[in-house]
């Protein structure tokens, strides 16, 4: 058997496994007969995961239901293919001399997928809903008023001036514009929505198997793809055989896939531009990582280039302090914790250790304690670190760190974890150290929401609860854009030092798609705005 | 073919074929046994060690199995690992026969309520599959290398225990059996002096089949990611692992699975060797 015909087959093997699982109960399934992608013309077929926290906008902050939200529910504003902020349901906006008032004109002749139009007072009931609601609630704590000057135009009053305004009002999904009638009229609107503002709109909801959504005749920007299906697939390295094979048109696919098919040029892989840091998150409310020699000692110890070319396979970037990237205005190279050497790293790795007071026991191994505060002397210095079980990169990244801190004397163990509960446990504080990534629009989009009291994802990432930091986020939200940036600088520097969490590089998300798929181009954001764009092939 | 030679051959066949078996079945457990115990000291490398310069290089001089995505050494983490899947495997089958021999003696010799019960109870694990009782053990528990053990031998249990009890009642009521009782030996003599002994070759035949089973399932909850969790390694998790290149890296595929294979198959081959030996009547051509 050659190559070739070995992979065929196990492409194949793979993709029929795939199928089974995602095949559900559905008998409304538009794909099924297609035989694996003889049709030309047809639904576009995506693989992604479950929205397993649900479609209501005011909760939902996981991008597995972000996304699939984004493209039934529009928002104001929203970032276009470069990330620059433009009009979505609203047409333009003033903003007052002071910076407090934010006067926002809807487009003519917009409505919800029922045909009804989508007005000012849509938007009132939208955002009053969405200032009581977890996702937004601290971002929105400025906004003292929404009212509806007339039909089109709604006026949002706002404690103190805030730049990031506009971009807030467009964050995917979450600060979605519903229809108060549809809301209200259905206690259970939310377990499948229907009338909706986005380009499409949710027709056929099968849990753990698929779900279709098919275009809404009356959004301002009728999509180029008439019925999107996508089936629920928790294992990204399998995508890319069911691309292969064509039983899907486009999927993440893991890193390794997508540099073998860039080679083998049959199927299109593109990347996300999106900003996404990798992480170490860790509880610094105790030991050991309550103290910043410890923090500042795994920053020494981990090899970052090595993970980056070992589990994402050379893509994305790595970091050394910051974590922002080169051509972010608001860039300054810090280097904090670059060595020359792999054993420089690790004598400045020891000597933060010791000066914490876990020391190397005679006959070396896994550092104990001697007279760390709140541990008894002789405690190992070893804990689990978890991550998600359906993330293949995260698992290589964690034992590329096991290997890592034991050259440091820490004892670290591996823990697949299950995805549906990691972030909730995440944000409930259950774990010593874990692993993450996550993105971010920009640099303010990054700081506000992980940084600030109460951001979006501020309880997944940095922990954060500190007034000095709110205030610097606020304060950067206020001012001019060149005061801004050195703002955010400063931000950028304290962060390196102090560690809240560990950055140490970026993943670019792999796609893959099928020949089928035309001018599609990942957006820097969970929004659907370059997935309207985007045409089939005949 | 003359009449002669048709003759010899009915006579030498069955003999032949049986003279293969142990040698076959012995060779490989013995040469994977070897590989297990002494291939990690011969390779010199330590098993999770990554070595970022090397991964993903095919067999070589260097690393006899290649290695995998992590720079490790597959020969390594085969033979560790392979001493993983038989450690759960023994200790699982132990576990079973440890639950399942004496329930079985029991119920099969008592019969009554405790029969009853006790098949009752049977009866419910048989309507779910093993593996799915084992994955409810391990998503209880969570994953480790003691709770697959456990999960597997719970799971086992049960099948084993109504082998026992039918085997049981089959020796039960037999002449010896009712001529020990008519001399006045009790319950508890005639379960270890009459029926434990005639039991012997079944069970010896039994445990080596379910362990055979035992190292499939581990492969199995290891596959699915429920066994021996990373970086340690079992052949189960070292095929799940290699499922991510089956397209870029396949021999990774193969180095992992190859050697389930062939214990299944040894252990298969032995188990038949054995009931060949300890049951001539029921033995196979």
């Amino acid at each position: 058997m050659s190559k070739r015909q070995f992979r065929v087959l196990a492409a194949g093997l793979v993709t029929a496994v795939v199928l089974a699982g995602c095949g559900g109960g559905s008998t409304s399934d538009p794909a099924a007969g297609d035989g694996g992608g003889s049709q030309p013309t047809g639904p576009l077929r995506m693989l992604g995961v479950e929205p397993t926290q649900g479609f209501d906008p005011s909760t939902a902050f996981a991008d597995a239901s972000r996304v699939p939200m984004a493209m039934m529910y529009e928002t104001l504003t929203e970032r276009d293919a470069e990330g620059e902020i433009v009009g979505a349901l609203a047409e333009s906006w003033e903003i007052s001399d002071d910076g407090t008032v934010y006067t926002f004109t809807l487009r003519d002749g917009i409505a919800f997928s029922d045909g009804s139009p989508i007005t000012a007072a849509d938007v009132v009931f939208s955002f009053e809903r969405m200032k009581t609601g977890e996702a937004l609630q601290a971002q929105l704590a400025t906004l003292t008023s929404v009212e509806a000057v007339d039909d089109s135009t709604v006026r949002f009053t706002l404690s103190g001036p805030m730049s990031t305004f506009p971009a807030l009002v467009g964050r995917p999904a979450n600060a979605a514009i519903l229809s108060e009638a549809a809301v209200s009229a259905d206690p259970d609107y939310f377990t499948m929505p229907t009338i909706t503002s986005g380009p499409w709109s949710l027709t056929e909801y099968t849990p753990k198997s698929q779900m279709t959504f098919t275009a809404n005749e009356h959004y301002f920007k009728p999509p180029g793809i008439e019925t999107v299906q996508v089936s629920f697939n928790n294992d990204p390295t399998a995508n890319a055989a069911a691309l292969e094979s064509g039983s899907a048109d486009l999927a993440g696919v893991a890193y390794s896939d997508a540099e073998r098919l860039k080679t083998e040029g049959t199927l299109q892989v593109v990347q996300s531009d999106q900003l996404a840091p990798l992480f170490w998150g860790w509880d610094r409310t105790k030991a050991p990582f309550d103290n910043k020699d410890v923090r500042q000692a795994v920053a020494w110890a981990v090899d970052r280039e090595g993970k980056q070319e070992a589990c994402w396979f050379g893509t994305g970037g790595v970091t050394y302090g910051n974590i922002l990237r080169p051509w972010d205005p608001a860039y300054e190279e810090i280097n904090t914790y670059q060595a020359g050497s792999r054993e420089d790293a690790l004598a400045e790795a020891a000597s933060l250790l010791d000066a914490a007071g876990w020391v190397e026991p005679d006959g070396g191994g896994t550092r104990v304690a001697e007279g760390v505060d709140g541990v008894e002397d002789g405690t190992p210095l070893a804990f689990e670190v978890p991550y998600e079980g359906n993330w293949p990169a995260a698992e290589c990244h964690v034992q590329i760190l096991q290997q890592n801190l034991q050259e440091a004397g820490i004892e670290v163990t591996p823990r697949k974890y299950d995805p549906a509960a990691y972030w909730g446990d995440v944000s409930a504080g259950a774990f010593t150290m874990y692993h993450g990534g996550a993105g971010a629009a920009d640099s303010m989009d990054l700081y506000a929401n992980w940084f600030a009291t109460g951001g979006s994802l501020t309880a997944l990432t940095t922990h954060l609860d500190d007034p000095e930091i709110n205030a610097k986020v606020t304060e950067a939200q206020q001012v001019d854009e060149a005061t801004s940036i050195q703002i955010i600088k400063e931000l950028e520097e304290w962060q390196a030092d102090e560690l809240p969490m560990l950055v140490v590089g970026y993943q670019w998300p792999q796609v893959g798609m099928t020949q089928r798929v035309q001018n599609y181009k990942p957006g820097v954001d969970a929004d659907s705005y370059t997935l309207v764009e985007a045409t089939l092939s005949e | 073919m003359s009449a002669v030679a048709a003759v010899a051959a009915t006579v030498d066949g069955p003999r032949t074929k049986r003279r293969w078996k142990p040698i076959v079945g012995g060779g490989l457990l013995g040469i994977l046994a070897l590989f297990m115990l002494v291939g990690p000291l011969i390779s010199g490398y330590d098993p999770n060690a990554t070595d970022l310069t090397a991964r993903f290089s095919g067999p070589s001089a260097e690393h006899w199995l290649g290695t995998d995505d992590l720079g490790r050494d597959l020969f390594t983490r085969m033979a560790v690992g392979g001493r993983m899947t038989i450690l759960i495997a023994l200790g699982a089958v132990a576990l079973a026969s440890a639950i399942a021999v004496p329930l079985g003696l029991l119920t099969g010799y008592l019969g009554g309520w405790v029969d009853l019960a006790v098949m009752r109870v049977v009866d419910l694990f048989f309507a779910i599959p093993t593996l799915l009782v084992a994955i409810g053990i391990v998503g209880i528990f969570g994953p480790s290398f003691t709770t697959t053990m456990l999960a597997l031998g719970l799971a086992f249990w049960p099948f084993y225990a109504r082998l026992v009890r039918s085997a049981v009642v089959g020796v039960r009521d037999l002449a010896y059996t009712d001529a020990a009782r008519v001399i006045g030996a009790g319950r508890w003599r005639i379960i270890r002096k009459e029926i434990v002994p005639a039991l012997l070759p079944l069970l010896i035949v039994q445990t080596t089949v379910l362990l055979g089973f035992a190292v499939l399932d581990e492969a199995g909850l290891g596959f699915l990611g429920l066994g021996v969790q990373p970086p340690d390694a079992s052949w189960g998790s070292l095929l799940a692992q290699s499922r991510g290149f089956v397209l870029s890296h396949p021999w990774i595929g193969v180095i992992a699975g190859v050697p389930i294979l062939l214990v299944v198959l040894g252990i298969n081959i032995m188990a038949d060797v054995l009931r060949d030996r300890l049951d001539p009547q029921g033995a196979s051509t």
